[in-house]
This record gives structure tokens, C-alpha cells and sequence, in this order.
């Protein structure tokens, strides 16, 4: 009898360890995370206080983030967006689910849904498939997914053109190297990754035509022991500026000990590597996530595809580091009205890929399918083969 | 290969296996008991957690490794009373430590991902680090480094030429005879497996405050699992664990220096290498002998022992 219940006992101490260990962090509401300001990202982690809601019946809008809130990362930089829209709008209350995994997302989407939130963001491309099940059954909840666009009366897809800004720190890159070799440390071999590749690429030709860019494919986004592997492998290769399409600043900590430049991924990355860090390819999704928030609120929200570029303001350079020296930035200004005005478009012809076919030709540039679905690598990347 | 390759490729492949080497050996002292402990994944994340965070506060990098060590001795600790004390059974205890140490370790870590802390830094042994290739790659690292060369020694001496260790292998071949021989089976198991946890804990410690540096959501990735096979692998043996770490750390390391010289590797099979050598290990012993005694588990490894029903 006593041994049953001391069984029982153990049981139940098992059970909870579980239950502690699979729980999603959920309390999210109780944290603030700075204003992005420019150059500013350093998280301050303040207690607030619940303010006294003016209003009756708040309009509800949740973000389920594939990582931390404090990641530093992909999530952090939603969670901000978060943020600036419970700053800027009146009468909306906010939630950030975080860590979510793609196969629980499904039941965070529904467990929201039945919460009563009006408005959902799935910040991951990870839960499209899970948002497009659950928005075709309830369609008076507006879904906002990133990634890969659905039709759906009642769900919108949001992404950036990454590889515009990608060219601007390719200028940067191909300007600041001096041995004519840079690193760029990848996830993995999937379009976004080359447009990601090809942009920066595009934009070192631009300025540097001599130089080469070297990557190396982790095929993970949550490995920092890795990433340093990675990067350390170019740096021994011989590259003088490292680029990521990463999620932790470790690439970044890496370049600073080896003495060498660096260029960051996702959030202003100076405050990790002060010394390294010429400037950053940054998310800033407080514009856009204000804007479609108060479209859903005043009823005149509609489904869109928003693919994003730099004169959204969704994607940007950080703030330079103090070694940029001005003509740099002088000419990435430049380069930036041009696009600003679309005088020029980064995949515009004629471009060559790595095995010297004719990919774009003089006088075209890609649509936004063509750009979904590239396979090739410019001609200045040194790539393994990635089929 | 030129030196200017197998340099740099030697001495990342000591620094990725390191993590790996401090759990393989902790857990090899807890087997070697008789206790299957699975949680090593979320002990060595807990561990490289409580490492960085205390040494963050303080700035003190020996009070991070003891924090570390003390976290792991307290996760093991409840291994430990399952299995020991209540003969619960030890597969589902071990995995259920991997779920609370995960969680747990990414829900107090979330205020410090990113943070700069301290780190240990290469200190060079003077003489021996100026032995060709050898003296940069074993001789001009960091101190847990050294650490845990000198671990691989001294456990290795311990299991096979004390009195102590014959005891805590008794324990975990055949708990009856080390019982009547009036060695006290509980005990020796408690302490193989807080020991274990200890070093387990230094393990995740080495990722947080040497080898990454800094807290990340989910930093150690799965080398607890990594470690598991490895400890199998190895046979037991705290020599061919040193080796085994090698291999695998060298894996890590040569897989992105072949890729920036265009050279492709399948990253996905190298990743599941550490289970099919495991698998493979476990098969060919099977093949040759039959007994699993060969392979070197230890004869009790995963039984519960109750003296009262020995009587």
C-alpha cells in the first residue's frame, strides 16, 4: 500500500516534469522590449504595469514566434513590431505566443481562435500550412502569415525583399574588403537563401567586381555551436568581411575576436560585436504591422500579398559602425534612391550564374515568381554544389 | 592538406568534441553504476544555462563552473531518487529530465540570450606549445579544455586501478555480488550518477562560456543525444570516449572547411552518423559474440537493485 503510493507519487513528479518542460512560454504580455529606435536594439526588460484600458472591447491580436521573444533574432524583431503597434494604436490588446513549434502551431492557431483574438500573425514560415487550415475554418479571424502567399478572403501573406537591402551591405561588403575574399554563412539551400545570396552578391559586384563571395550552408537556423564552426572555417579560409543569414549574433562574436569585419542579420548586431559590425540587414516590421492592424480595426483591411522592400521601411540597414568611412555610405545612399525610384531593379540583366549561364538577360529583370523560385548562384559565389 | 588546413581543422575539431567529451564521461560514470541516465540533453542545457547566468552576475567564470556543476548534480540528483531510491523506470525518467531541463533552461534563460558574459580565453602551456602541429592543437587552449584531458586520465585510473572504481563497476555488472561483498550499492549508485550529472553540467558549461560564449535559446542543439550514442560507442571506456568525441568534433569542424572550398558534404547524413556507427558498433559485437558483454555494457546497466528482495 505505502510502495503504491509512493509509485503514484514518482508518477505524478514525472508527469509535471513533462508538463514544465513542454509548456510554451505564453506570459508574454508581461514584457516590454524597446521601442526600435534606430541604432537602438538593446532589449530593456521592463514589468508592466497592466494599464487601465480605456475601452470596453479591445481588438485582439496575437503573434505566435518561432523562438524567444528575446532571441536577439527572427522573433525578437516581431515581437518589436508587436510592441510599436500596441504603442501606436488605441483600444487593441496584444500577445506574443513564443517558441512555438511548426507541428504545435496548429493548436496555438486554435487555442487563439478560441480565445477570441480577432487578428493572428504567424511570424514563421513554418506555420503557413498550419494558418491556411485553421483560417479556411474560421473565416472572421483575419490570419497574417509570413511567407508563401494562400488565397483566402480572410488571410494575408507578409515577407520583405531581403535582397534589396542585401545589396546595399553588398556595396558595403564589396567596398570594405580588402583581400577581395568575404564569407557568407547560409542555412539552408532553399530560394530565400540564394535571393539572399544574390542580392548581397549583385551589390559587391557593383562595387568590387574582383571579389568572391565564399559560402558555407549549415542547414539549421538554431545551432550557435555550428554557426561558429561555420564562420570560423571561412575566416581560416582566408575572408576579411563575414555576412549571415543566421539567427544569433554568434557569427558576429566570431568576427570581432578574429579581427575582421562583419555584417548582421535581423537586428542591429553592434551591441555583440561593436568592433566588427559595419552594419546590419535589419527587420523593422512596426511600419507594416501598424498599418494592416489598424486597416483590420477600422474594417477596411483586405487580403494581400505584401512583398516588402526598403521603401516600406520592413527592411533596412542598421545603423553603419564607426569604421564605415563616408564615401561608403555616400554611395549606398545613392544606390538606395536609385532603387528608392526604381531606376534600378537588383535583378536586372544582364546577370550570370556560377556556371556561366545567361540568367537574367540585358535589358529584363525577375518578377516576384521568378525571384520565389531561383536556383541559381551569381557568378561571384563559391558555393558547393547545392542539389 | 597543408599544415595551414590541418591546423585550424585539429583544433576546432578538440574545441566542437569538448561539450561533448565532458558528458560522454559523466555519463560513462553513471552507466558504468548501472544507472541509464537519458537526461543528458536537458541536464547539459540546464548546466551551460545556470554556467552562464551565474557567471554573468558574478563575472566570476570558476563560480559559473561550479554553478554548473551544482545544476547538474541537482537534475541527476532526481534521476538518482527515481531510480535508485524508487526503481522507477529509468528510460522515462531520463527522458523526462530532457523535457524539464529544456524548458526550464529556456524559460529562465530568456532575459540573458545575447548577452555578453565572460569567457575563457586560449591559455598556452609554455614548452609544450611549441611542439610542431601538436603543441598549437592540445597545448594552446582553453582551461576546461586542459580540464577535461586531465578527467579522461583520472577516470579512466579510477575505474580500472582503484579500489573505488572495482567497486562502482561491481555496482553496475552485478549489484548482488558487490552487495554481499559489503559494498553499498545505493550509495556508490547516488554518487556515480550526481558525479555523472556534474560533469554532464560542465559539459553544456563548456558551449555557454568557451566555445559559443553566451546563452542562446536551445544552445546545445541536441549533443545530449549526440552524447548518448557516443557513450555506447565508446564502449564504456573513458579512452575511446576521448576518440569518439574527436571523431565526432572533427566531423563538425571539416564538414564547413571542405564546403568554403566548394567541396559538398551531406550535412543530414553526416548528422546522423554518431547513430549509425552506434547502431553499427552494436551490430557487428552482436554478430561476433552474442553476449552483449563483449560490447562492454555493464551487466546490470538499467536493472533496479532491491536489496530487501535479495533476502
Amino acid at each position: 500500500m505505502k510502495n503504491q503510493i509512493l509509485r503514484l507519487t514518482i508518477l505524478a513528479l514525472i508527469i509535471s516534469m513533462f508538463v514544465i518542460g513542454c509548456k510554451p512560454v505564453e506570459e508574454t504580455e508581461e514584457v516590454v522590449v524597446s521601442e526600435p529606435e534606430v541604432g537602438e536594439t538593446q532589449v530593456e526588460q521592463l514589468p508592466e504595469e497592466e494599464e487601465a484600458s480605456t475601452c470596453e472591447d479591445p481588438f485582439r491580436v496575437a503573434f505566435i514566434l518561432s523562438g524567444a521573444a528575446t532571441d536577439q533574432g527572427w522573433a525578437m524583431s516581431h515581437d518589436i513590431g508587436r510592441q510599436y503597434v500596441q504603442d501606436n494604436l488605441e483600444c487593441v490588446e496584444t500577445i506574443s505566443i513564443e517558441s512555438v513549434k511548426s507541428g504545435d502551431s496548429e493548436r496555438i492557431f486554435r487555442d487563439l481562435v478560441n480565445q477570441g483574438y480577432d487578428m493572428i500573425f504567424g511570424c514563421s514560415s513554418g506555420f503557413i500550412e498550419a494558418a491556411y487550415t485553421v483560417a479556411q475554418e474560421y473565416p472572421d479571424v483575419i490570419f497574417e502569415q509570413s511567407g508563401t502567399p494562400y488565397e483566402l478572403p480572410n488571410m494575408a501573406a507578409f515577407f520583405g525583399r531581403v535582397y534589396e537591402t542585401r545589396f546595399l551591405a553588398g556595396l558595403v561588403a564589396g567596398m570594405m574588403t580588402e583581400n577581395n575574399m568575404i564569407g557568407h554563412v547560409t542555412s539552408f539551400p532553399i530560394a530565400e537563401m540564394k535571393y539572399n545570396i544574390n542580392g548581397f552578391a549583385l551589390g559587391v559586384k557593383e562595387v568590387n567586381p574582383d571579389a568572391k563571395i565564399h559560402i558555407v550552408w549549415t542547414n539549421t537556423f538554431g545551432d550557435p555551436a555550428i554557426e561558429r564552426s561555420a564562420a570560423e572555417s571561412l575566416i581560416d579560409l582566408g575572408v576579411d568581411v563575414i555576412s549571415m543569414h543566421q539567427n544569433s549574433p554568434t557569427i558576429m562574436v566570431v568576427a570581432e575576436e578574429s579581427g575582421i569585419y562583419g555584417i548582421g542579420y535581423q537586428l542591429d548586431m553592434r551591441p555583440h560585436a561593436p568592433d566588427a559590425v559595419l552594419t546590419t540587414v535589419e527587420w523593422n516590421w512596426g511600419p507594416y504591422y501598424l498599418e494592416t492592424v489598424q486597416n483590420a480595426v477600422e474594417g477596411t483591411w483586405e487580403p494581400h500579398n505584401a512583398f516588402l522592400g526598403i521603401d516600406s521601411g520592413v527592411i533596412r540597414l542598421a545603423p553603419y559602425g564607426d569604421m564605415v568611412p563616408q564615401e561608403v555610405r555616400d554611395l549606398v545612399a545613392e544606390w538606395q534612391e536609385k532603387i528608392l525610384s526604381s531606376e534600378f531593379k537588383v535583378f536586372e540583366g544582364p546577370i550570370y550564374d556560377n556556371e556561366g549561364n545567361l540568367v537574367v538577360p540585358d535589358g529584363e529583370y525577375l518578377e516576384f515568381e521568378q525571384i520565389q523560385e531561383m536556383d541559381w548562384l551569381a557568378d561571384n559565389v563559391i558555393s558547393p554544389p547545392t542539389d | 592538406m597543408t599544415l595551414s588546413f590541418l591546423i585550424p581543422l585539429l583544433d576546432v575539431t578538440i574545441r566542437a568534441g569538448t561539450s561533448l567529451l565532458f558528458a560522454v564521461l559523466g555519463e560513462t560514470i553513471s552507466e558504468r553504476a548501472g544507472v541509464l541516465n537519458l537526461g543528458i540533453e536537458g541536464i547539459m542545457i540546464v548546466g551551460a544555462f545556470a554556467g552562464f547566468a551565474t557567471a554573468y552576475e558574478s563575472g566570476s567564470l570558476v563560480l559559473g563552473l561550479i554553478a554548473a556543476m551544482i545544476a547538474g548534480a541537482l537534475l541527476s540528483l532526481i534521476h538518482a531518487f527515481l531510480s535508485v531510491t524508487v526503481g522507477a523506470n529509468q528510460v522515462i525518467s531520463g527522458v523526462a529530465l530532457v523535457a524539464f531541463g529544456t524548458g526550464l533552461a529556456n524559460l529562465l534563460g530568456r532575459p540573458y540570450i545575447g548577452k555578453l558574459g565572460p569567457k575563457f580565453s586560449r591559455v598556452a602551456i609554455p614548452l609544450l606549445n611549441k611542439i610542431p602541429v601538436i603543441g598549437k592543437v592540445l597545448f594552446d587552449q582553453d582551461p576546461m579544455i586542459y580540464m577535461s584531458f586531465i578527467l579522461v586520465i583520472i577516470i579512466y585510473l579510477f575505474l580500472y586501478k582503484t579500489k573505488y572504481g572495482l567497486q562502482l563497476r561491481a555496482t553496475g555488472e552485478d549489484p548482488q555480488s558487490a552487495d554481499a561483498m559489503g559494498v553499498n550499492v545505493g550509495k556508490v549508485r547516488y554518487l556515480a550518477v550526481i558525479i555523472g550529472g556534474m560533469l554532464i553540467g560542465l559539459g553544456g558549461a563548456h558551449l555557454s562560456l568557451s566555445y559559443v560564449a553566451g546563452w542562446q535559446d536551445s544552445l546545445t542543439a541536441g549533443r545530449g543525444w549526440v552524447a548518448v550514442a557516443l557513450v555506447i560507442f565508446s564502449s564504456w571506456n573513458p579512452k575511446r570516449a576521448f576518440l569518439a568525441c574527436l571523431i565526432f568534433g572533427g566531423i563538425e569542424g571539416i564538414q564547413f572547411r571542405l564546403q568554403a572550398t566548394g567541396i559538398a558534404l551531406p550535412t543530414y547524413f553526416l548528422r546522423m552518423l554518431p547513430y549509425i556507427s552506434t547502431i553499427l558498433v552494436m551490430w557487428f559485437v552482436h554478430l561476433s559474440s552474442g553476449t552483449k558483454k563483449k560490447l562492454g555494457a555493464p551487466g546490470a546497466l538499467n536493472k533496479f537493485f532491491d536489496r530487501e528482495s535479495q533476502a
